[in-house]
């Protein structure tokens, strides 16, 4: 492999996890999984950097796909195997991403990122967790300028209701 | 303009970067040599070779008819050899053959 990727890679690596981790709703577990595929991907040459896009837009491309992939295969594994267990197991166990949000705002942030559609939630984290262009963000999510602006603007609007939903509340 | 939301997601990010795990090289390193690749091919191979030697076993006998003889000696009297004991004193007298 091109020592270049392998650098650019290592530097993307905890945002790529912030970005997995997003991908899979919070889940650390899984947002593990969802990178550790992604990078087999890059490792056995099924996916290749081709220089159409900045490398970050490429690579966040790659995980979002992955993450996708891995959503499919989850909801088929908890369709036969998660309803035969939860009949077993009644008691509950916190998400990973639960148990490390001990910042509150941190957790209302998300909390509320989560009640957003979530073209919108991706858009707003490309942008203001990425430090993603609108250009990019909309090459990360394969859709138009056009119809990620439009996530964008109303993301926020919505996220600031919220937000100020739960603060009202506390 | 999006002074409010930007601290809020810097935040999230620096609660989130913690939990990463470490970057290891290996996350780069290839997978083993077509080992995951080369068990269902083993499996395919054996599955098609017990349908071969399934397929190579003689067949079942369907009738009577094709049975082998099971006794192939020439016909002839029964008890032919007896026709002239050399003797016969150890044989009580009620169990004497009285050959036709």
């Amino acid at each position: 492999m091109d020592s270049a990727i392998a650098t650019s890679l290592e530097s993307l690596h905890p945002d790529a996890f912030g970005w997995s981790l997003h991908c899979c709703g919070g889940d650390a577990g899984r947002a593990e999984d969802v990178l550790q595929n992604a990078y087999l991907k890059v490792a056995a040459d099924r996916v290749r950097f081709d220089g159409r896009s900045a490398f970050k837009t490429w690579w966040f491309g790659v995980i979002r796909f992955t993450a996708l992939e891995e959503h499919r295969r989850a909801r088929f594994r908890e369709s036969l195997i998660g309803k035969l267990l939860a009949s077993f197991t009644e008691e509950h166990h916190p998400s990973p991403s639960r148990q490390i949000e001990r910042d509150e705002q941190a957790a209302r942030l998300r909390a509320a990122l989560e009640k957003l559609p979530a073209r919108q939630a991706e858009a707003l984290h490309l942008v203001f967790y990425q430090d993603l262009t609108l250009n990019e963000a909309a090459q990360v999510m394969r859709v138009t300028i056009g119809s990620v602006r439009q996530h964008y603007e109303r993301g926020k609007a919505r996220l600031r209701e919220l937000l100020q939903t739960s603060h009202d509340h506390e | 303009m999006n002074d409010d939301l930007k601290p809020l997601f810097e935040h999230l990010r620096e609660s989130e970067r913690p939990s990463a795990p470490a970057w290891h090289p290996r996350f780069l390193r290839a997978p083993g040599p077509e080992k995951a690749r080369l068990a269902p091919r083993l499996a395919f191979a054996a599955v098609l070779a017990c349908g071969a030697a399934f397929w190579m076993l003689p067949q079942k006998v369907q009738s009577v008819a094709d049975l082998p003889p099971l006794l192939d000696s020439e016909p002839r009297e029964l008890f032919a050899s007896l026709d002239a004991p050399s003797t016969d004193f150890l044989l009580p007298t009620h169990l004497t053959i009285h050959l036709p």
